[in-house]
């Protein structure tokens, strides 16, 4: 039996609806700019997935808030993100395909290693300089080491996505956690190093300038708390916590 | 005639290119935020020391690409070349190692002390400070004042306070290690302050120079030894360092004042470092200052620290609000005094002394007046009078201080046996040295080159700076050595690798420790002497931290030299890994490039930044139709001529005509200039060697080649040919060396940091097959 949701008071308004659903357009136009980006010796090594609708961008959302605690340098980075991740009108994913099995051969000496790819080569399972692209297992965030000139090209893809971003006035912003998030949950599956790009079309881009205790206090969670409120038709003032605590994820 | 030429009008239009492109690099978005941009622009003639780069490369078999730059500079339309990189390094640069004037790797030798690695942690101090104990028990802690965990969260780290426990716990400092060959050349250095002494030592160990100081007074060390107080500087520190300064052969020569420099030329001296410090007291030209019974503050401080008799009564006043003030009104208090005042005539927020110092004097029972000058000093028959009046600030001086102003009616008397005056401190500089002076007596150099405007001497310290600190002097002695051993013929190298290799240890001696604390570590007192004790003569007043302390407040440094996520992307589990074997390979290397093209290890996300910035000046230049494109291997042979110091991944994105196929198309009259005529004529090597399409021990070819006799991009293709050759791998190498050659040249033209040539032959001779 196929799942069957019921929520008696959906997020999203049909206007809400038909803004999302612009931005997958933009979300398209930003995928081609990002494949025609330059590229180290025009080799064709990206690879891109967008990611709309409420269920999915939640499931990446939570995976995020899951990643949060595992540890104290990622909290605060994962548990703000997640919210932007929930938020976003769309997401892009970008991811690089080469970067964990065939590295550049450039001589090009950015990774910790000599300048003929051996610290990746000698970091995997291989064959005849053919690397074992199966095995899955990583005790790390990322399944390192990866070729750091495929990663540096990874920037370009990304930077030319958000070029079309800001050539047609939408708001979209790079994040290292949701590509990390969305990467465990298999999107971009054949990429080592994944980015996601939150794409928004509202009138305040909160990912660019989001709020102090966003993962707490943000325009979501205080509409949400009006409904709850619906008779009072306001929403209950904070009461014996100073006006703006910070960040608790940092100790005081 | 038209108006404008339309060419050059052109030409001038794509520097404003650059400059949107610039823009557009820097407002791209980031990431993790943690990559700084920087940007270097070349264009017209300049590109010629890249063409000369690329003969030699070319020599070589190796194509450095960019050869379409040479062609469009032939045509009279060079391209404007946009360098773009950052340190992209998972080392972060920390705000308290940018702090140091010497540059000391703070959160390195933190990471050591939490360790329980002291030796090395006191080796890493070293690298950049020859005297390191010194430096422990006197530096004023600038680093500290810029510690993160201070501006951002709670107290800083108590860095100093560190730095001397593992001073203090070191065994044996045998981290010096033999000298450089000797060059022939010799340096006469005046003065053996901080200043001196650093010059000396490098000049002697790192570059192999004869090295002679001369000290004008009977015993070495300048000021530390004679103006800083044994209470805070015990003399035995001050002796094993300058043993350690002797013992690589720098010598020494007591009761030697030099009055001209012309006679040390005249002996052999190929060139002069003058240091002779700031030890002059400024008068406070009042009536009775010259009565007995007024003393200068230096001359008092030097009586007292070589050993002669000074006598100061019961009552002593101290003018000023310095850290010699300070000094002299703790050490009068140590002479027998009964009642030590200090009058400064700003207020105690205005007091040039380190907050520490000021501390321990009122710990001690000395009283800080601010806010009164001394008007007239009297002889009584029972001592001095001092005629005091109180003051008020006026108008700002130049400096932004306020002018104190008389108030009226304020007047008083004191008495007193004794009355010090240290209101300030200037070098003294025998007119016979021919040396440009400032107002304030200081002698003139240029602050990029630390030379005087005497062919051959050099000057730093507090001669140049005025009176200042420690490290400072340490920091001009460096930054004289190394332009001194330029001037002789050097490579201004004087950088050193005296720590081991580090590694991640199993156990954690800090933390270990930290499970013990309960709630969050604070940043520990420093234990001091109680005051009766300290009264009581000379020794050092300050007790240092215990280990457990110490180990601890290693646990609270933020590690700000670490991007800080520990995502494994660069093959390092931890970011800490990742900082430690990129500075085990940079001190491995020299720091120089490793890689045919760039510096690593990376971190991979600040790697993607800098791509996002690159891309978005490319895509800049784009949206003004105007030509550009991305360069990875051009950008190195710019780093190896010394642009973009400091970064370790850099791009040039070159605007304005650049790409082949738009550009030298058939029909513009550009096709003669079209590379692949070029090659065809013989004039430019078109295609990369194949050997770097199929290099890799991965591939499990060891060191094979391709034969390239023929055009292998060329059908048939069966026509390629795999050989066995070792010979190819090594004239890469041979490769690599010519073109670091060739842009030592270059930096040599333009009065650049040079090369390490001799530690990159090596590095490149020791990757040889045989």
């Amino acid at each position: 039996m196929p799942r069957i949701t019921i929520r008696d008071w959906p997020p999203y308004s049909p206007t809400d609806q038909n803004r999302r659903e612009n931005t997958i357009v933009a979300a398209k136009l930003m995928m081609n700019a990002a494949l025609t980006a330059p590229s180290i010796g025009g080799i064709a090594m990206t690879e891109g997935e967008i990611v709309y609708g409420e269920e999915e961008q939640e499931e990446i959302a939570r995976k995020m808030e899951e990643l949060a605690h595992e540890r104290e340098a990622w909290r605060h980075m994962f548990l703000y993100e997640a919210v932007m991740a929930r938020q976003a009108d769309t997401i892009l994913l970008l991811g690089n395909t080469r970067a964990y099995a065939s590295p550049w051969k450039g001589e090009c000496g950015l990774c910790a290693g000599r300048p003929d790819c051996s610290f990746v080569y000698e970091n995997r399972n291989q064959t005849a300089g053919i690397i074992d692209n199966t095995d899955r297992r990583s005790d790390t965030l990322v399944q390192g080491p990866l070729c750091t000139a495929f990663a540096h090209q990874l920037g370009y893809n990304v930077g030319s996505a958000l070029m079309v971003a800001v050539n047609l006035y939408i708001d979209a912003r790079p994040f290292m956690s949701i590509g990390l998030g969305a990467q465990k949950l298999g999107y971009c599956r054949n990429s080592a190093i994944v980015v996601g790009i939150a794409i928004n079309a509202r009138a305040k881009c909160e990912p660019s300038d989001p709020a102090v205790d966003y993962h707490l206090a943000n325009l979501d969670r205080a509409i949400d708390s009006i409904r709850g409120n619906v008779n009072q038709l306001s929403i209950r003032p904070a009461t014996g916590k100073e006006y703006r605590p910070g960040d608790p994820a940092k100790k005081r | 005639m038209p108006l404008y030429d339309g060419k050059k009008l052109a030409q001038e239009g794509l520097l404003q290119v650059a400059q949107h492109c610039a823009q557009a690099a820097l407002h791209a978005p980031q990431l993790i935020g943690k990559t700084e941009i920087k940007m270097e622009v070349v264009a017209g003639e300049e590109l010629k020391d890249f063409f000369s780069m690329e003969a030699a490369a070319n020599k070589h078999g190796a194509r450095l690409g960019g050869g379409n730059y040479k062609l469009a500079y032939n045509m009279g339309e060079p391209p404007v070349l946009l360098l773009i990189g950052a340190d992209v390094t998972p080392i972060v640069e920390a705000p308290c190692r940018v702090a140091c004037p010497a540059g000391i790797d703070v959160p390195r030798y933190i990471r050591l002390i939490g360790d329980g690695k002291y030796d090395e942690a006191v080796a890493v101090v070293r690298e950049k400070v020859p005297l390191p104990s010194i430096c422990a028990y006197v530096c004023h802690a600038p680093c500290e004042a810029k510690c993160r965990r201070g501006t951002l969260r709670d107290k800083p780290i108590a860095i100093e306070a560190l730095k001397r426990f593992a001073v203090d716990h070191a065994g044996k400092i045998d981290s010096i290690g033999p000298s450089a060959e000797a060059t022939g050349k010799r340096v006469a250095i005046i003065g053996s302050g901080p200043a001196g002494l650093t010059a000396a030592y490098y000049l002697k160990k790192v570059c192999g120079h004869e090295v002679t100081i001369f000290e004008a007074l009977p015993q070495p060390g300048g000021m530390m030894r004679v103006g800083i107080p044994a209470y805070r500087l015990p003399r035995k520190i001050i002796d094993n360092e300058i043993a350690a300064i002797k013992k690589v052969g720098v010598k020494i020569k007591l009761n030697s004042k030099q009055e001209s420099l012309d006679k040390l030329f005249q002996q052999g001296y190929d060139a002069v470092f003058v240091s002779v410090g700031a030890h002059h007291d400024t008068s406070l030209g009042i009536s009775g200052q010259d009565l007995p019974g007024v003393m200068e503050c230096l001359s008092f401080l030097r009586d007292v620290s070589l050993g002669e008799n000074v006598s100061v009564g019961n009552s002593v006043v101290v003018v000023g609000g310095g850290n010699a003030a300070m000094d002299a009104s703790r050490t009068a208090l140590r002479l027998g005094a009964k009642e030590v005042s200090v009058l400064y005539r700003r207020t105690r927020a205005d007091m040039p002394a380190y907050r520490d110092n000021v501390e321990q004097v009122l710990r001690e029972g000395i009283k800080i007046e601010f806010e009164i000058t001394v008007s007239k000093i009297k002889s009584e028959a029972d001592g001095l009078q001092l005629e005091c009046v109180r003051v008020k600030p006026g108008s700002k001086d130049i400096d932004g201080g306020s002018i104190p102003v008389p108030i009226e009616g304020s007047e008083f008397g004191m008495n007193v046996d004794t009355v010090i005056v240290a209101t300030g401190q200037s070098p003294e500089v025998p007119p016979e040295f021919g040396l440009s002076l400032s107002k304030e007596n200081t002698i003139q150099v240029d602050p990029e080159t630390a030379s005087t405007d005497r062919e051959g001497v050099f000057s730093g310290g507090d001669a140049v700076t005025g009176p200042a600190s420690v490290i400072e002097a340490i920091a001009g002695g460096r930054k004289a050595a190394s332009r001194i051993d330029l001037y002789l013929g050097g490579l201004g190298i004087i950088d050193e690798v005296l720590a081991p290799p580090e590694q991640v240890p199993e156990v954690s001696p800090a933390q270990d420790a930290l499970s013990e604390v309960v709630g969050e570590p604070e940043r520990p007192q420093i234990k001091l002497m109680s005051v009766k004790e300290a009264l009581a003569g000379f020794d050092n007043v300050e007790l240092g931290l215990d280990e457990r302390e110490a180990l601890v407040e290693t646990t609270r440094c933020l590690k700000c030299d670490q991007v800080g996520y520990d995502c494994g992307a660069c093959g390092f589990k931890t970011c800490r890994e990742a900082v430690i074997n990129c500075q085990n390979r940079l001190n491995e290397t020299g720091g120089e490039p490793w890689g045919w093209l760039m510096k690593g290890p990376s971190c991979i996300w600040r790697a993607m930044e800098l791509g996002i910035s690159i891309d978005w000046a490319a895509a800049a230049a784009h949206r003004l139709n105007i030509e550009s494109r991305v360069g990875m291997v051009p950008a190195t042979a710019f780093m190896r001529m010394g642009y973009m110091e400091g970064c370790n991944l850099v791009i040039v994105v070159p605007i304005g005509p650049c790409k082949e196929r738009w550009y030298f198309s058939p029909g513009t009259g550009r096709e003669a200039y079209r590379p692949a005529e070029a090659e065809r004529k013989g004039t430019m090597l078109q295609y990369p060697p194949l050997w770097m399409r199929f290099t890799g021990p991965g591939r499990d070819m060891g060191r094979r080649g391709i034969n390239t006799k023929d055009r292998w991009w060329d059908p048939p293709y069966t026509r390629l040919e795999i050989v066995e050759d070792n010979d190819w791998g090594n004239s890469i190498l041979d490769r690599d060396y010519a073109v670091f050659a060739a842009a030592d040249e270059v930096r040599k033209k333009r009065k650049l940091r040079r090369l390490n040539l001799p530690k990159i032959k090596e590095n490149l001779d020791a990757k040889k097959s045989v």
